[in-house]
């Protein structure tokens, strides 16, 4: 429990309306889009301002409360778990747009922004902001900056972080730091590229000045099915090895188009083993000449059927297909886990056997969806709850399919972060000496870890602590404590 | 020193094979003269040097190819000069990955023609001698022209070694393109001049070579109208590549030589001031892009404009031009000898405090000749 005092002076801060501290409604902020980590904070702060943002985390600094900054809560990762009997930092109170300058190509926006509202509020002047996670549609900026957030789309025009220009940020003694700048390239060290993906670990952006781009003069999305997925992995290969790069290509396996078609009805074929969507862009010119050895290469692939988005409205609606694949799993089964794990693209087909023989070998379904592209796989293992033990089995199936995504030279997550989930495969990706550089960072910008702690990093070290051998404690040597 | 330059040999002997000398005139950096040049052949090596260095409070300074000493404030001083030019191998290329990890010893030069067999390119054309290294050009984060479409070194790497100067060997980022886990150390890295640590590997990211290239020239006698329609283009669905706004005194010397272009060269180019547009894909589509470009002169600063040319440029196709933007395109156009060359970024001029007249590196940042000056700001340029 927090002092009343400390209450009192946070109310102080952002208003009555702004501090949460009843009990049923924190628990509304016991987690995020991970649900099965739950801890309730002891208050939850909702300020309006940057100076609002500063003076709750000088608060925390100076009382040594810890505290985690939270944006719509839709990360898979557990990223915005409260600390118990620390501070949750709401942002979703700033959710203004404060700047659009279309001829300079950037936003200036409140962390609190939903990512769709940028391009809705700029595609009447023909712009729009590139990164496009599936959860666009509720999913804030400052979250998008925190987890440097993907989506279809950064197979060619990049992630969160290509997108940030600078921030203002409240770093956790409560000092606001301008950091980057309304360009490309400030000098000094690229402390965006820092902060971008850190998880929430460093601090928290109030301020976050994105680049927009223009809406290219033609888009085209067509969608290839095949009987099997390493059929659809040999035609994204053969696109790659053309020397195309498409603004997305997309790959859903049997299972995953089944789910998806029973929630939208987006059109997929339903007896087939792999659904393709590729999207080119640029040029009509050069778009509708890609397009052709596009459909060339699904064919010598052995396409089943290929068909071209020749509307606006069915462009949507294949899409809409795979942005709702993840929720569309509650129609298949009560309950799955959505993993997040990257390979070379070369080692796709390969990866989906080896997932197929632990599925079966579990006895638990497997989805797969996938951003075919970059080698980014969201398997989806299904299980119930209700049974007794399968929850667990299903985790350990999960699990092992990220230890085979690193021992295939990738990455234990793509785009979801690393977050409460993944800590433990830290060690699998990186040694003891890389962690202990990567701590380096966070005790520079974070030394008493009090802004989101326990997060990224398994079991970090204090900083200043020496890595090596354990030496005795003082007390311990003087005879007055014990290590057991 | 605590140490004799001898005995400093020595240690460096016991510890880089084959890869220590004296060092020379030639090994000073900004005004520092280091006594001893080691070059190691691995990063064990390079650990090792930096792990005596700590002990016995040396200091070190990294150098790659040496073309960018004058980049960032000089060392207060300096007694080991560790070079990396022997870390110069692509440790692994996997083309269907679009993917290679090199050392930072590695030239640029030949890191893009080993790409270029698979027709693929790392996406920075910088304007540096051959001799720059990968490792140079991640510490002193420099890009080329083509940053308009393919961002900055930042936006191409994905992985990184280096070694912390206690000796520590460490890595972050990782070898696929997509990858969140773990701080960003390959982007901390970028533009920090090795004052981090020495980096000694980095995996990028690689794009195709595409098919076509269409380079536009277009001159003035005043940037102003270049200017306003550089601000059209980039407003518009053209897609180019490349767009630069300099002046001619830019384009036809090396920067850091004087002034010496005669005036008779200026006046048969036809102007002051210069913009070059590329268009690189479908070769009908570049033709149609830098057709509705000249379209678009012609409507929107027509008789501001002195001339302009379409060149089909091939530079790209062979993977060799890489690095020399226009070259091939200039000397078409004009002049003999002529080369249109070293636009640089404004910044660093201003930084250096040279004489330059023009630039659009950045995307929207110009900059504009006054009074001697590079005065810059943003969104259009000042008045001539």
């Amino acid at each position: 429990m927090l002092e009343p005092r400390i209450v009192v002076e946070l109310r102080n801060i952002v208003g009555t309306d702004g501090v949460i501290d009843k009990h049923e409604q924190l628990r509304t902020y016991e987690s995020d889009g991970l649900t099965n980590f739950r801890i309730v904070p002891a208050l939850v702060v909702l300020p309006t301002s940057t100076e609002q943002v500063q003076a709750v985390v000088r608060v925390c600094h100076r009382e040594h409360i810890p505290f985690v900054p939270r944006g719509s809560g839709t990360g898979l990762s557990g990223g915005a778990l409260p600390i118990a009997g620390g501070i949750l930092i709401s942002l979703a109170r700033m959710r203004q747009i404060l700047k659009v300058d279309l001829p300079n190509q950037r936003v200036v926006v409140q962390p609190g922004v939903i990512n769709l509202w940028i391009t809705q509020r700029i595609v009447p002047h023909g712009y729009y902001y590139a990164p496009d996670p599936s959860s666009q549609q509720v999913c804030s900026i400052g979250g998008n900056v925190a987890e440097n957030s993907g989506g279809p789309h950064c197979l060619k025009y990049g992630f969160t972080v290509n997108h940030v220009l600078g921030m203002k940020f409240v770093m956790p003694d409560g000092e606001v730091m301008e950091v980057g700048g309304p360009t490309f390239d400030s000098p000094g060290y690229d402390l965006p590229g820092i902060i971008v993906g850190s998880e929430g670990t460093l601090g928290i952006a109030t301020e976050v000045t994105l680049r927009i781009l223009r809406k290219p003069e033609a888009v085209q999305t067509a969608m290839a099915s095949f009987d099997t997925t390493d059929a659809a992995g040999e035609a994204v290969s053969g696109i790659i090895a053309a020397g195309i790069v498409p603004a997305a290509v997309e790959m859903m396996d049997k299972l995953a188009i089944e789910a998806c078609e029973a929630a939208v009805h987006a059109g997929y074929p339903l007896d087939v083993g792999a659904v393709l969507l590729v999207e080119l862009d640029g040029p009509r010119t050069e778009v509708s000449q890609l397009l052709q050895r596009v459909e060339e290469i699904c064919r010598r692939a052995g396409a089943i059927e290929y068909r071209l988005a020749h509307t606006d409205e069915e462009r949507t609606l294949m899409w809409k297909g795979r942005k709702a694949a993840f929720a569309a799993m509650g129609r298949v089964s009560p309950n799955y886990i959505v993993q997040d794990g990257v390979i070379p693209r070369t080692a796709l087909p390969q990866i989906l056997r080896e997932i197929e023989e632990l599925s079966r070998r579990a006895g638990l379904r497997v989805a797969n969806v996938f951003h075919a592209g970059d080698g980014n796989l969201h398997p989806l293992v299904l299980y119930d709850q209700r049974i007794a033990g399968q929850e667990h089995e299903a985790e350990e199936l999960s699990g092992e399919i990220i230890r085979r995504c690193v021992a295939h030279g990738g990455s234990i997550t793509g785009e979801h972060g690393v977050g409460m989930e993944k800590k433990q495969h830290m060690l699998a990706m990186f040694t003891e000496a890389d962690l202990a550089t990567h701590q380096l960072i966070r005790c520079a910008i974070n030394p008493d870890n009090l802004c989101n702690p326990d997060k990224v990093y398994p079991t970090p070290r204090l900083c200043g602590e020496v890595p090596g051998p354990y030496q005795p404690h003082p007390i311990e040597l003087a005879g007055l404590a014990e290590r057991f | 020193m605590k140490v004799s330059t001898q005995s400093l040999q020595e240690t460096l002997g016991s510890l880089v094979d084959g890869g220590v000398q004296l060092a020379t005139e030639s090994d000073v950096v900004a005004g520092v003269q280091p006594y001893v040049v080691a070059a190691p052949g691995s990063e064990q090596e390079v650990a090792s040097v930096l792990a005596y260095a700590n002990r016995e409070g040396l200091k070190a300074i990294v150098r790659g190819g040496g073309t960018q000493l004058n980049t960032g404030l000089p060392p207060g001083d300096g007694d080991i000069l560790l070079s990396t030019t022997r870390l110069n191998q692509v440790v692994e290329y996997a083309p269907h990955d679009m993917t290679v990890t090199v050392q930072a010893g590695l030239r640029l030069v030949d890191l893009q023609s080993h790409l270029a067999r698979a027709r693929q390119w790392l996406a920075l054309d910088p304007v540096l001698s051959p001799g720059a290294t990968i490792g140079g050009i991640i510490s002193t984060n420099v890009s080329g022209a083509r940053r308009l479409r393919y961002g900055g070194v930042r936006d191409q790497i994905i992985g990184i070694r280096v070694v912390l100067s206690d000796g520590t060997i460490a890595k972050g980022g990782g070898k696929v393109v997509k990858n969140v886990a773990g701080y960003d150390l390959p982007k901390l890295f970028t533009g920090a001049l090795g004052t981090l640590g020495v980096i000694v590997a980095a995996t990028f990211r690689l794009y195709p070579l595409r098919a076509a290239s269409r380079t536009v020239v277009l001159t003035a006698s005043t940037p102003a109208p270049l200017c306003d329609l550089a601000v059209r283009v980039i407003a518009s669905t053209l897609e180019p590549t490349v767009l630069d706004v300099m002046s001619l005194r830019a384009t036809t010397r090396p920067l850091d030589q004087p002034d010496s272009t005669p005036q008779s060269t200026r006046a048969s180019t036809g102007g002051l001031y210069v913009m070059t547009v590329r268009f690189e894909m479908e070769p009908e589509s570049a033709d149609e892009q830098a057709a509705a470009l000249v379209d678009m002169a012609r409507a929107e600063a027509g008789s501001r404009l002195y001339r302009w040319i379409v060149c089909d440029d091939g530079s790209l196709r062979d993977g060799t031009g890489i690095g020399r933007r226009t070259g091939r395109c200039a000397c078409r156009y004009g002049q003999g000898g002529g080369r249109l060359a070293p636009l640089q970024r404004c910044p660093d001029h201003a930084r250096r405090g040279r004489r330059t007249a023009l630039a659009a590196g950045c995307r929207r940042l110009y900059a504009c000749e006054r009074r001697g000056e590079c005065a810059y700001r943003e969104g259009k340029c000042a008045a001539d």
